[in-house]
């Protein structure tokens, strides 16, 4: 044969690879070959897992450490002086770098642990002995948009899947009429988009639903049609479908399409009924805020109530985004104490509140709340009255299942500057959340161009000190 | 580390390199010999008086050095002692090998047979005796084969790798100590072996200590001997031990802790005396949690038929595995509840340890079927009309460890029924019907039961 003859043989084979790169991946090896039947069938965690669901309360725009969770006095001693003469000075964001900034609050030791938190937090002190604090987390970015990629996905560019998309890919769902990744919007989507809760190179159905704490939390969920001509057409759909990727091979965005088509109309009667919190009692609407005079609290305690209810039905991964009280989210590069007090006041009552009543209904032991924002701030101020963006050193809390309560972990310079004790990174929040949920993170693997990979990328260890 | 020049030693150390010269010439040496024998018109005679001739200069050679080599020390005296004179016993019979060999002397042949034979077995003994002074005793069996293992009474650091799986049962001293004196010291102070007097291989060496006296008394200087000695600078005379790796830091941690709080063989790492401090050592350095692990993580039970499962899903029962290992299950039900149906679960009565059945108007009269699951670890019944009564069913119960009445119509009756579960940890009573004083009694019969009324 000769080059030419070979050549024009293969040629089709080489159009054909394209094609199918084209047409969703030529995923030979693949794990989900049976997605479009049942996604969620028989996945099952390594080990016998802690927590069933997570709840992350995102806290966008990165809240100040050391006016919250992590209190320095050297910061009040020094107030006003000059940060060169003190310590080595990173450039920042906007490179605006004032004088040392005490906090504007003041810090109390809380419950039978003697936990630190200041006075933005009333209500979540008294929760101080169910919660681990850690004050020695350190993201790679110092922007929103990659620290932002990088807390939600494990990697600063976007295209990665998010946390709860590979949560749901290793446990998949225990309520079949809801989705199993839910995103609460409050009001403010973070720098970076939605590709913050996508499902990256994982299939599509693992992506997050993005539901909103009202009466209705989706749009044009109420059916306006006969439900049998719905199941007709819906049939109907599925055939030709079927037929299509009949044609086509394995394509995951067709077969995660019909789970849609499938899911939405279940959820039908399953995103009224979730929505609908007229059978929740005036106490445990008043635990969460809903008479708050604040509307930013009344709508955070919504949205804390609706996770509760999604929990309670089995959902794996519900995050909370922040409403928006006017300050741009917790990224006060100025006027701190009115963006950080205002910001304080949506969530504190509706967090403890969230916390008080999982105990109260047995789930607390079984759902991991992480709280946690992108990076920290810096503990001098720019321009006068604000704080610019800090990754060397900020705090997080988890509390709940697997986590024992009224520890402190990690420790920072006097100035709340930088990690001097165990420091922690993303990657081990991630392998600890996985753990929690009886995934061991070097085994949660997707193979994706060429390699198996995690969540965890190759880092990560399991923060073993902050567990029961 | 800078130490002294010491010619003795610097050539003393080739004794490792040196001596497996003799040891090849000796195999070759005894496989001609016999080759030579069987042949009768063999050439092999030719050769074997300079074969001998060389095992018996390298062997002399091997035994200086290692002369020089003992003088080190902190090798084991009785197998040192027999490595040293089968070692020159083997140099003086291969010297008159080589002599009978070459004509020098004559010996009887069948005489020459033999002691090629016993030359060969001193050979195999002095060598082995070698690495036992080098490696230490268990290195060769180490990764033999179990039966390999029993039949040899190994019995080396392997098994110690293994924790007992109820941490009730993992002892400070016998799971976490002694594995560290069995690695670094129990070569040298044994009871065969007692260097400096001291057998730390039983508690009863331990507790006798050694020519210097009592070692986990603090002594009139205020220093403990057994700690004072693994950790001085490594350099000093006295250091502990003087070869191998040295006990960690955590290592000496813990041991400190335990001989100050008075080196109680029976204490457990669930002690509630342990101060933070420790716990936390523990469980980062040995990986050991002193929470109590839940019945499911220790135990096992065989899976579950999948005709069973098939049939209760049927029914409308979520059931999934704990996990990828586990055959325990998890069962739940978000419909109204039967008797027929709960009449299901005892085909897996076996395996179901977490049911979660939750605002499923459970029926009260057949409330005793949830006594039949041995298993149970997890209960939810919460959002129930559930009678008093009801709850003797669970009296017997003895793996529960987490009851939800939440929101049930449960009253201070009910409640004494639980008063004897004895793996209960939390119970969730908010929203029903049981009195403080009740609630009380409760935590009298259960001090650490986490016990929850209510968010406010």
């Amino acid at each position: 044969m000769s080059r030419r003859e070979m050549l024009a043989l293969s040629k089709n084979g080489f159009g054909g690879l394209a094609l199918l790169g084209l047409l969703g991946g030529c995923n030979f090896n693949s794990q989900e070959n049976n997605l479009w039947h049942n996604t969620f069938s028989d996945k099952l965690p390594h080990y016998i897992p802690k927590a069933k669901s997570i709840i992350f309360l995102y806290m966008d725009g990165g809240i100040s450490q050391v006016d919250s969770f992590d209190p320095k006095p050297r910061l009040a001693k020094e107030n006003g002086q000059n940060p060169y003469d003190k310590f080595k000075v990173d450039a920042t964001q906007f490179n605006d770098i004032g004088q040392i900034l005490k906090s504007p609050w003041e810090f109390k030791q809380h419950g039978e642990s003697g936990m630190w938190m200041s006075s933005l937090f009333p209500h979540l002190s008294s929760c101080v002995d169910d919660i681990a604090m850690i004050n020695s987390m350190v993201s790679d970015f110092p922007e929103h948009t990659n620290a932002n990629y990088f807390l939600h996905t494990g990697h600063g560019l976007q295209g990665r899947p998010s946390m709860g998309a590979w949560v749901t890919y290793g446990l998949g769902n225990e309520n079949e009429n809801l989705p199993a990744y839910v995103v609460l919007d409050g009001g403010l989507t973070p720098p970076g988009g939605l590709d913050n809760f996508k499902n990256g190179f994982l299939p599509a159905s693992y992506q997050a639903s993005i539901l909103q704490a009202k009466e209705i939390p989706l749009a044009n969920i109420v059916p306006q049609e006969n439900k049998l001509v719905q199941q007709a057409k819906l049939d109907y759909m599925r055939k030709m479908d079927q037929s299509l990727i009949g044609k086509l091979g394995h394509a995951d965005q067709i077969a995660s399409s019909i789970g849609n088509y499938e899911l939405a109309f279940r959820m039908q009667a399953s995103i009224p009924e979730l929505g609908d919190l007229s059978g929740e009692t005036k106490a445990t609407q008043k635990l969460y805020g809903l008479d708050n005079e604040d509307e930013h609290c009344r709508n955070y305690g919504a949205q804390c109530l609706l996770a509760r209810r999604l929990v309670e039905r089995g959902v794996r991964f519900i995050e909370l985004t922040m409403p928006n009280t006017g300050h741009d989210r917790w990224d006060q590069h100025s006027n701190l104490k009115k963006g950080h007090e205002d910001n304080a006041h949506a969530v504190d009552q509706p967090i403890a509140g969230l916390i008080k009543d999982l105990k109260a209904r047995g789930l607390f032991e079984s759902t991991l709340i992480v709280f946690a924002g992108e990076f920290g701030r810096t503990p001098f101020s720019q321009a006068n009255n604000g704080r610019d963006h800090n990754p060397s050193a900020f705090s997080i809390w988890l509390a709940g299942a697997g986590i024992k309560g009224g520890t402190v972990y990690g420790k920072t310079d006097e100035y709340g500057y930088r990690v001097i004790e165990n420091k922690t990174t993303i990657h081990d929040l991630h392998a600890t959340m996985l753990h929690l949920m009886g995934m061991d993170h070097l085994q949660l693997t997707y193979r994706f161009s060429g390699r198996d990979i995690r969540l965890t990328d190759v880092h990560g260890h399991v923060i073993h000190d902050i567990l029961t | 580390m800078i130490l002294d020049v010491n010619i003795g030693l610097f050539f003393g150390r080739f004794h490792a390199l040196v001596v497996h010269l003799p040891i090849g010439f000796l195999l070759l040496g005894g496989i001609f010999y016999f080759l030579e024998n069987k042949q009768q018109k063999g050439s092999f005679h030719k050769v074997l008086p300079y074969i001998f001739f060389l095992a018996a200069v390298s062997s002399c050679i091997a035994v200086v050095l290692g002369s020089l080599l003992a003088n080190e020390g902190g090798y084991p005296d009785s197998t040192l002692f027999w490595h040293r004179w089968l070692g020159i016993g083997t140099t003086l019979l291969t010297t008159i090998l080589w002599l009978r060999l070459s004509g020098r002397i004559s010996i009887h042949k069948n005489t020459t047979q033999w002691g090629v034979i016993v030359m060969l077995l001193l050979l195999t003994l002095t060598g082995h005796l070698g690495g036992t002074l080098t490696h230490g005793a268990s290195y060769l069996l180490d990764y033999a084969p179990s039966f390999v293992q029993d039949a040899f009474g190994n019995t080396s650091t392997s098994s110690f790798d293994e924790y007992p799986k109820d941490p009730d049962s993992i002892l400070i001293y016998e799971h976490l100590i002694q594995p560290v004196f069995h690695q670094k010291c129990v070569s040298c102070h044994n009871s065969q072996i007692t260097k400096g007097g001291l057998a730390l291989d039983s508690k009863a060496g331990l507790l006798a200590g050694g020519a210097h006296g009592d070692l986990l008394k603090r002594k009139s200087n205020h220093k403990i001997e057994l700690l004072h000695r693994v950790s001085l600078p490594k350099e000093d005379r006295k250091f502990m031990p003087p070869k191998g790796s040295p006990m960690t830091f955590h290592e000496i941690r813990l041991l400190e802790y335990w001989i100050e709080d008075g080196y109680s063989f029976e204490q457990a790492i669930t002690d509630e005396n342990i101060p933070p401090a420790i716990k936390n050592l523990i469980q980062q350095t040995y990986g050991l949690s002193d929470q109590k692990k839940s019945f499911v993580e220790l135990n096992s039970v065989p899976p579950a038929h999948p005709k069973d499962v098939k049939a209760l899903q049927a029914q409308g029962f979520f059931i999934r595995a704990l996990s990828q290992n586990s055959n325990f299950l998890q069962v739940h039900y978000r419909d109204s509840m039967s008797c027929e149906k709960l009449q299901l679960l005892l085909k897996l009565k076996d395996q179901i340890s977490w049911l979660d059945l939750s605002k499923t108007a459970l029926p009260n009269e057949c409330m005793e079927l949830l006594g039949q699951l041995p298993h149970l670890t997890k209960l939810n019944l919460s959002q129930n009309a559930i009678e008093n009564t009801s709850l003797q069913h669970l009296i017997a119960s003895s793996k529960l460890e987490s009851l939800n009445l939440h929101h049930t119509t449960v009253g201070d009756q009910g409640l004494q029924y639980l008063h004897n579960l004895p793996s209960l940890r939390h119970l969730y009573l908010w929203e029903t019907n049981i009195s403080p004083d009740a609630v009380r009694q409760m935590y009298k019969k259960h001090p650490h039961l986490n016990l929850n009324i209510g968010p406010l």
